[in-house]
This record gives structure tokens, sequence and C-alpha cells, in this order.
């Protein structure tokens, strides 16, 4: 038993080496000014890429990113809610088809979503507009969440909601009252979901934004293009922050109390 | 609790397996430093100390690098079928020692080319081609178990448990309940993983090779060619993206229907 105690611990750090390994490169190449090969280690250090985060390019890409990945994760969440709840209460080949037609954003190709938004929306004056690129995100992270709603509201007990109604609780106070409360945490890992959807998302941001909304995302690309990667891997680690404090957020969450549902 | 215990003693330890997997991965990852042995290999066939050859010398040699890729894919096509049919353990071990073969015989391959192309190209691409089914299937181990995980947790205890009361062994147990419930569960992950990795366009401009470029890239380099004429092309590109996605979806809906089928 010991020996497989050993194993395990061997192997958590191997998995522990190769999920931090390639972070902590991120971090010295972050701060490696003027580092070529077959240098070990860069010969001077520079915070001059962190420094640009007030301010500089990239500073200004993550508050954009921030907007944009903000509004969608609430919008997503406020349109995808009543979505899943309703696609949950389908039966049969409605629901099959309804799940379908939720999972299609997911599974096409973002760029082949763009290609079609890109025309719609130049057409309505929203092409390289913040609020178009909002609403072109929209489109995979509502059908995103939407899944997670309805698989939530699968094993949701409808009878709750029958109670509560039957106690005289309108529309507005079984929502207000009921439903909330219970969904506060689903509802957060909704926003969640959607707040990464948005945060990483390239290919709707380069066709919608057409070049004018300038995201994190797009600048990491940009400076590794442009061998700049003391600026790429500075922004590469601020695209990893989000998706670890959505984690650590989850699990403390979950350790604090059981799931409601 | 007696029913995990039990499904554990049914497999080998899957801690020992991973490790296998992960050191298999490295010594199969030593076909892609084929551009080091290039030079000295080429060196030997055209007796040219090797900072001498010239790029039309290096041509014939670096054929092998095709021929062990051809080996590995297509071998690797069959490599699943023969998964399932002999085992991990033994396709592995099958693999490995073709591999070995192919690099030790490929030692007496000087100066005839053609031998080369069959020992290092040909064995050795099929050793690999074996290995990579079983290493791959590590590599898109984390989202797999966790979907794995879920599906057992939920359906698996109570039916394998009704099982063996009526008498099944472990082998019987897992080839009749655990496996049949788990690919089901898993399938509709399975075309999701490949969905998602069929349009990724961030991690295929970072990594992917130019030529030929994956569908994403393609699609974004016709339709913002300054040529109208080529936007055409972008338009296809989409339908075809479009309609692999669909394809997806539909076996995504049929798989999870069969899955919510045979659960109740």
């Amino acid at each position: 038993m010991s020996g497989g105690r050993t194993i395990r611990i061997a192997l958590l750090g191997a998995l522990a080496l190769s999920t931090l390994g390639p972070l902590a490169l991120l971090a010295v190449v972050s701060l490696g000014d003027r580092w070529f090969f077959p240098a070990l280690w860069p010969p001077r250090l520079s915070a001059e890429s962190w420094r640009s985060l007030l301010g500089g390019r990239l500073g200004y890409a993550a508050a954009t990113s921030l907007v944009l990945a903000t509004s969608t994760g609430v919008l997503g969440c406020l349109i995808a809610l009543p979505l899943g709840r309703s696609l949950a209460r389908l039966t049969g080949w409605r629901r099959t088809v309804g799940a379908a037609a939720a999972f299609l954003p997911v599974a096409a190709p973002p760029i082949a979503l763009g290609t079609g938004l890109q025309v719609s929306f130049l057409s309505l004056g929203l092409g390289g507009t913040l609020v178009g690129v909002i609403l072109a995100h929209l489109v995979p992270a509502v059908a995103y969440v939407s899944l997670y709603f309805l698989g939530l509201f699968l094993v949701f007990d409808p009878r709750i909601e029958e109670e509560a109604r039957s106690l005289g609780a309108g529309r507005f106070d079984l929502w207000r009252r009921v439903l909330l409360p219970l969904l506060h945490r689903p509802l957060a890992e909704g926003f969640a979901l959607g707040f990464l959807v948005s945060w990483a998302q390239v290919p709707l941001t380069l066709l919608v934004g057409g070049g004018a909304v300038r995201t994190l995302p797009l600048e990491v690309l940009a400076f590794v293009r442009a061998g700049q990667d003391r600026y790429a891997a500075t922004g590469a680690l601020l695209l990893i922050v989000p998706a670890f404090l959505a984690l650590a957020l989850g699990l403390s969450a979950r350790r604090a109390e059981p799931a409601p549902l | 609790m007696s029913s995990s215990s039990a499904i554990n003693s049914s497999l080998p330890n899957r801690w020992i397996l991973a490790i296998a997997a992960f050191c298999m991965q490295l010594a199969l990852g030593s076909v892609y430093a084929w551009s080091v042995f290039l030079k000295p290999v080429a060196s030997l066939y055209y007796h040219v100390p090797s900072a001498q050859l010239a790029a039309a010398q290096l041509k014939p040699t670096n054929i092998t690098f095709s021929v062990v890729l051809v080996a590995l894919g297509i071998t690797a096509g069959f490599g699943g079928y023969l998964n399932n049919r002999f085992g991990p353990r033994v396709i592995a071990t099958a693999g490995g020692i073709l591999y070995g073969l192919g690099v030790i015989l490929a030692a007496f391959a000087a100066p005839n080319l053609i031998v080369l192309y069959l020992t290092y190209g040909i064995i050795g691409g099929i050793g690999i081609g074996l290995g990579y089914i079983v290493a791959l299937a590590w590599k898109e181990l984390p989202f797999l178990a966790l979907l794995a995980f879920s599906v057992l947790a939920t359906r698996g205890p109570a039916l394998e448990e009704t099982a063996r009361s009526l008498g099944a062994g472990p082998w019987a147990v897992f080839r009749r309940v655990t496996w049949p419930l788990l690919w089901r569960g898993l399938l509709p992950g399975i075309v999701s993983v490949f969905a998602f990795v069929a349009g990724s366009y961030e991690a295929a401009v970072l990594l992917a090779p130019s030529d030929p470029l994956p569908l994403p890239l393609l699609t974004y380099e016709r339709y913002t060619d300054p040529d109208l004429g080529r936007r055409a092309d972008a338009y296809v590109l989409v339908l075809l993206g479009l309609g692999l996605a669909a394809v997806a979806v539909a076996l995504h809906e049929w798989a999870r229907a069969r899955a919510e089928s045979f659960d109740s």
C-alpha cells in the first residue's frame, strides 16, 4: 500500500510540474530581457511588460476584455436561464431538437459563425463596435450557458415550484423568493462560463471587431507573431487568471456547502 | 464502497497504467528527433561530413521521415481496432518491440536507402503507430476521465451490484455492465472534443503547420483575401464547417438519447 502511496505522490508531483512548469516558464519569459537561445537564464530581468498593463497596449486590451466578458457573462445568464428552463420542460423529440439547436453554436467553428455575423452586423452598423462584439460573443456564450442550465433543470425537482405556487406565490415571488435563492450558485457558475467563453474568444472578435476592438487574446497573438515574447507571456499569464479564479472559487464554494440541487 | 473496490480489483493499478503511458509517450516523441539524426545519417550515405551536405543530398534521406509518418498514420488507424481486440498490454508491447527493432535494424541499413525506409520507416513507424493509440488515450484522459467518473458514479454501482449478485465474475461485470455504460456515456463527450478541436482557431494559428492549413485558418485566409473572387471559397469552407458541426450535433444527440434510454 505504501508503494502505491509513493507512486501516487510521485504522479501528483509530475502532474503539478506539468501544469505549473509552463506557467513558471511564462513568468520567467515575461520578465526576461534579451533572452536568446542557448542562454539557460535571461541575462537581465525587466518588468517593462508588466508596467505596460498600466496604460499600455496590454492594459487597454485587458480592460476591453474585462468589459466584454463581464457583459457577456451577465447578459448570457439572463438569456440562458429561462432558455435552459424551457428546454428542460420540453419532452420527447421537442427536447432533442431544442438541445440540438442549443448545441449547434457550441459545435460550429467560431470562424463559421463569425463570417455570417460579420455580414449582418456590418449592414446594421455594428461592425467594429464593442456592442457588436458583445452580441457576437453572446451567440456561443448563450449556447454554452443554456446547455448548462438545461442539465441543471433536468434534475431540478418541479415540485418545489408547484409547492410555492400552491401556497399562493405569483410568478414574481416564485422567482424572487424560491428560484433565485436556490439558483444562487448555478447563476454564479453560469456567469463564470459565459465570462470565460467571451474572455478567450478570438475568431469572433477578429471578424466582428474588425481590428478596432483589441482584446487580450488578440494582443497575445499579435505579440507572439511579432516575436515580442515578453509581452506575449505577460498577456498569456493574465489570460489564465480568470479561469484559475473561477476554479478556485468554485472549489471553495463546493467545499463550504453541498450542492443545493 | 464494496462495489468500487470490486471494480478496482478487476483492473490493474491505474496509477501504474498512467505512469507507463506517460513513459511511452516520452519514448514515442523521439520520432520527432529525426531532424537531429538527419544530417549524421545522410553523411553515412554520401560519405561527406554532415556540415558539407547539400540540400539535395538531404532530400532522399529525409523521405524516411515521411515513410515513418505514413506507416504511423495507417497503423494508428487500425490500432484502435487492434487495441480493442488484443488489449493495450499486447499492443503497447508490440509497438515497443517493433519501434526498437526498426531503430536497431536501421543501424545496418547503409548504404541502401530502401533498407532505411523499410526498417526505420515502415517497421519503426508501425511500432510508433501502435504505441500512439495507447498514448493518445492517455492524452485525452483528464476530460474524459471526469465524464467517466460522473457516468459511473451515477449509474454504475447499483447495476454492477445486481450483475454480481446474479453470479457475474469481475470480467463479465466489466464487459457486460461497466463498459456498455461507459462508452454510451462517453460518446457525447468524445463528439464534443472532436467538434471543439476541429473548429479551434487560436490553438491552430499558434501551433498548426502552415501547409496544409487547418479548416478554420484556411476559412479566415480566404475570407480576408483582397481578391474578392476567393471569398466564395470561404463560404464553401464555412458551409463545410457548419455541415461537420451539424453532423457532430446529430451524432451527439443520438449518442445522448441512446445513453439515456440505456439508463432508464
